[in-house]
């Protein structure tokens, strides 16, 4: 319902409050948004220095972008990222789809105890020793299916998708199966089309999560091709040769820096909008059940 | 993350405890002919500089293959542990020494005095050096990548002449041209853009000693061994007199006010813009890089030159990278023969280790002379190290390379002018509080600086809250009891 804003006498309470609505909300954005623009101004400030803050650029330049993108080093390790995102959520997606429609089967044996054992490893982290042990016997040490089955499921995640899964009403899919339709053919048919919010959600978060993989390529993978684009830009920037690699020392490191951290959260940021209809949608259905 | 590396540790040991088949430390195995070695490294020539070519080189010259691991350099230490503790355990590895002495202490490493002693290209080695790597029980097992090395002070020449200074001697000399550098314009571009001396107190959450030397004077933050007893520095008297001297220069703006937050690579930059006139770092192939970069950075005209440490400062020679052969290693002698043997050889081995391959590392220029080549990376740059430091050698090697007058003036510095730092290796309350200890150091010294506390309080606080992690029993650790 459309409140009326005015200053007469009747909505002057309302629409004051409404106005220090407005304002304390601005204020908190503007809070939370003074790292990032601390970041992205100093990516473009030739000038940037760690303790200063600027609104704009004192220097512009896009030097630290061109000098970064210039680096034919990092096109293997950007498609090595392309490939782990793109494959990781299509292979996590499938698997994660399959086993949460099937635990909203209620005629699934065993589904409770199932279910709580998924929890537990919620709880309870092997850690990151017994990983490089199971990986190590798998035989997938320095390849890139260590990272992409090593994330394939994640529990959060999964019941994330399960709780959506169980908002579609359980009518159309007894319909299907009186017309004749397989639980396979239910899940194809009806519950997948219906699920594109819950899937857009659940694969944003899976393709950030595989995006963002540094310590796990750093522990798997030996070879230096098969490095991510995260590993890479950390060397090339953070590193004690990296000025020098990077083609010389007239750019103040924390330029490079912050325009190092825009880059990596650039594919992101595209994607975000592109999909943020079906996510907020997506995570407002699936947490309403529990 | 000291207190993840020591949890790391622990898990690590596990495999040993596990697969232990116990080993006579004084039993020297015969040297036999093995066809592989793999070896975890860490500095030794990247990958992109034709780490094959060193390899197939390694190769020719003992028939050995060698299958390097060498992961990524700032997270080298926990991808060893992670490895070793995952059962992936190399033949030989390189790592920190305090790292090093955990891996012995939980029977890791072999020990080598045995095998040192019946090698003859290690007769040289001087005995005072090995000794710093001893372990509480007498024995070494590990053994030096090359000599400790340290920083020196580097200062810009062409601002002092502008301003009609000379290179500082004394501490107040120092604090007169920070006081110049920051205030009077010494790059000439009319902006007050420029600091008199940049360092890093923090870097890598713990207490920075080796950066820092002519304002610290005689004080350190660490444990260190004082008239033969260890101490902690950051509690002695002089701590005091070194927190009022950086509250004073950071009240009076002359210093980098980043200090609290620069890494090591932040304040080496700065020098290299001309955003500060004076920093302490590495000496060796470091001091012809700091020339090298401040004059891509500042111009050609930038004139770097290294200086003694001011009247009452020593420079610090810190310990090595070391290397540990592991007891789960078939045949640990041979190994150490084919590496460690043959790294001192004074003839091939030590040129592969030193210069790395000739034609793709390094061209001889006749006599015993050589030079390095552009990088097969980046043919702009040229090579200045491939694996050990060529002024670290810890014997006289044959071959001397052409190197620049900075490189050897900042080196010859160093070597007249510092003083070396003991192995830190303590117990179990020393690795469960080491971490605590760091921090508190870090926040006691960043309060006392900004002017939160008085020197006097901060050095009663600290006392107060060291002794909760347990400060004297550390002590004791580090002493062997």
């Amino acid at each position: 319902m459309l409140e009326r804003f005015s200053f007469r006498k009747e909505y002057r309470a309302r629409s004051l409050f409404i106005i220090f609505n407005l304002l304390f909300l601005a204020i908190m954005c503007f809070i939370v948004m003074l790292p990032m623009v601390k970041v992205l101004v100093d990516s473009f400030d030739e000038k940037a220095a760690r303790t200063e803050f600027r609104l704009f650029p004192k220097q512009v330049s896009v030097e630290a972008y061109l000098r970064i993108l210039s680096q034919p080093n990092l096109y293997q390790p950007f498609l090595n990222s392309v490939f782990t995102s793109s494959v990781g959520t299509i292979l996590a997606l499938v698997i994660s789809g399959f086993m949460a429609y099937a635990l909203t089967r209620r005629d699934l044996p065993g589904r409770n105890l199932i279910m709580k054992l998924i929890m537990v490893t919620m709880v309870f982290r092997a850690g990151i020793i017994p990983l490089y042990m199971v990986v190590k016997n798998l035989g997938l040490r320095d390849s890139l299916w260590a990272i992409i089955l090593a994330h394939a499921i994640e529990t959060y995640y999964l019941i994330l998708l399960r709780n959506f899964f169980d908002t579609i009403p359980r009518g159309i899919e007894e319909s299907a199966e009186i017309d004749g339709a397989t639980p396979i053919g239910i899940f194809f048919k009806i519950v997948l089309p219906l699920s594109k919010p819950g899937l857009a959600a659940i694969g944003l978060f899976y393709v950030v999560l595989y995006w963002n993989q540094f310590f796990q390529f750093i522990i798997f993978i030996d070879t230096p091709e098969k490095m991510n684009l995260q590993v890479r830009l950390k060397e090339l920037v953070l590193d004690s040769t990296s000025q020098s690699d990077m083609g010389g020392h007239d750019l103040p490191p924390e330029s490079l820096k912050n325009a190092v951290i825009i880059l990596n959260i650039l594919p992101v940021l595209i994607l975000y909008p592109l999909l943020q209809r079906h996510f907020v949608k997506g995570i407002n259905l699936g947490a309403i059940k529990g | 993350m000291k207190k993840i590396s020591i949890i790391l540790i622990f898990f690590v040991m596990l495999p040993f405890f596990i697969f232990a088949e116990g080993q006579d430390e004084d039993i020297v195995t015969p040297t036999a002919p093995i066809p592989k070695i793999k070896a975890v490294l860490d500095v030794v020539v990247k990958v992109h500089d034709d780490q094959a070519a060193w390899a197939a080189k390694y190769k020719k010259l003992t028939g050995i293959e060698l299958e390097i691991l060498q992961p990524t350099h700032n997270k080298y230490e926990e991808k060893l542990k992670i490895m070793i503790a995952g059962g992936d355990i190399p033949d030989i590895f390189e790592t920190m020494p305090t790292f090093a002495s955990l891996y012995a202490k939980e029977g890791a490493a072999v020990a080598l005095d045995g095998f040192i002693a019946a090698n003859p290209n290690l007769a040289s080695v001087p005995k005072r050096l090995l000794d710093s790597y001893r372990s509480q029980d007498g024995k070494l097992y590990f053994f030096p990548l090359q000599l400790g090395g340290g920083c020196v002070g580097y200062i810009r020449k062409d601002w002092l002449d502008k301003l009609g200074l000379s290179i500082p001697t004394t501490y107040d000399e120092l604090v007169n041209v920070m006081e110049a550098f920051t205030k009077r314009d010494p790059d000439g571009d009319g902006q007050a853009n420029t600091y008199g001396y940049s360092a890093t107190l923090m870097g890598d959450g713990i207490f920075q000693d080796m950066y820092n030397r002519n304002i610290m004077l005689d004080a350190k933050g660490n444990f260190f061994v004082k008239n033969g007893k260890w101490v902690d520095g950051f509690a002695q008297p002089e701590m005091k007199e070194a927190l009022a001297r950086w509250q004073k220069l950071y009240k009076a703006g002359i210093i980098d006010p980043e200090i609290f937050t620069n890494q090591t690579s932040d304040m080496r930059e700065k020098f290299f813009q001309g955003r500060t006139g004076i920093v302490e770092y590495w000496v060796a192939s470091w001091a012809f890089k700091m020339q090298r970069d401040t004059h891509a950075a500042s111009g050609p005209n930038a004139v770097v030159k290294p200086f003694a440490p001011v009247k009452g400062a020593k420079y610090l020679d810190r310990l090595a990278r070391v290397f540990c052969i592991s007891t789960k290693t078939k045949n640990p002698k041979a190994v150490f023969d084919n590496w460690i043997g043959l790294m001192w050889d004074q003839g091939p081995g030590q040129e592969l280790f030193v210069y790395g391959v000739e034609g793709i590392h390094h061209k001889k220029l006749g006599g015993n002379k050589v030079e390095f080549l552009p990088s097969p990376a980046n043919p702009k740059i040229r090579l200045s190290k491939i694996y050990v430091e060529e002024f670290y050698q810890i014997n006289d090697g044959d071959i001397r390379s052409k190197q620049d007058a900075i490189t050897d003036e900042a080196t010859r510095i160093w070597q007249k002018n510092s003083e070396p730092l003991s192995l830190e290796a303590g117990g179990d309350v020393y690795n469960r509080y080491i971490g605590e200890i760091h921090n508190l150091r870090l926040e006691i010294f960043s309060k006392v600086t900004k002017g939160d506390m008085s020197p006097d309080e901060g050095m009663r606080e600290y006392i107060r809250k060291s002794k909760n992690f347990q400060v004297d029993q550390m002590i004791r650790e580090l002493g062997g009891k």
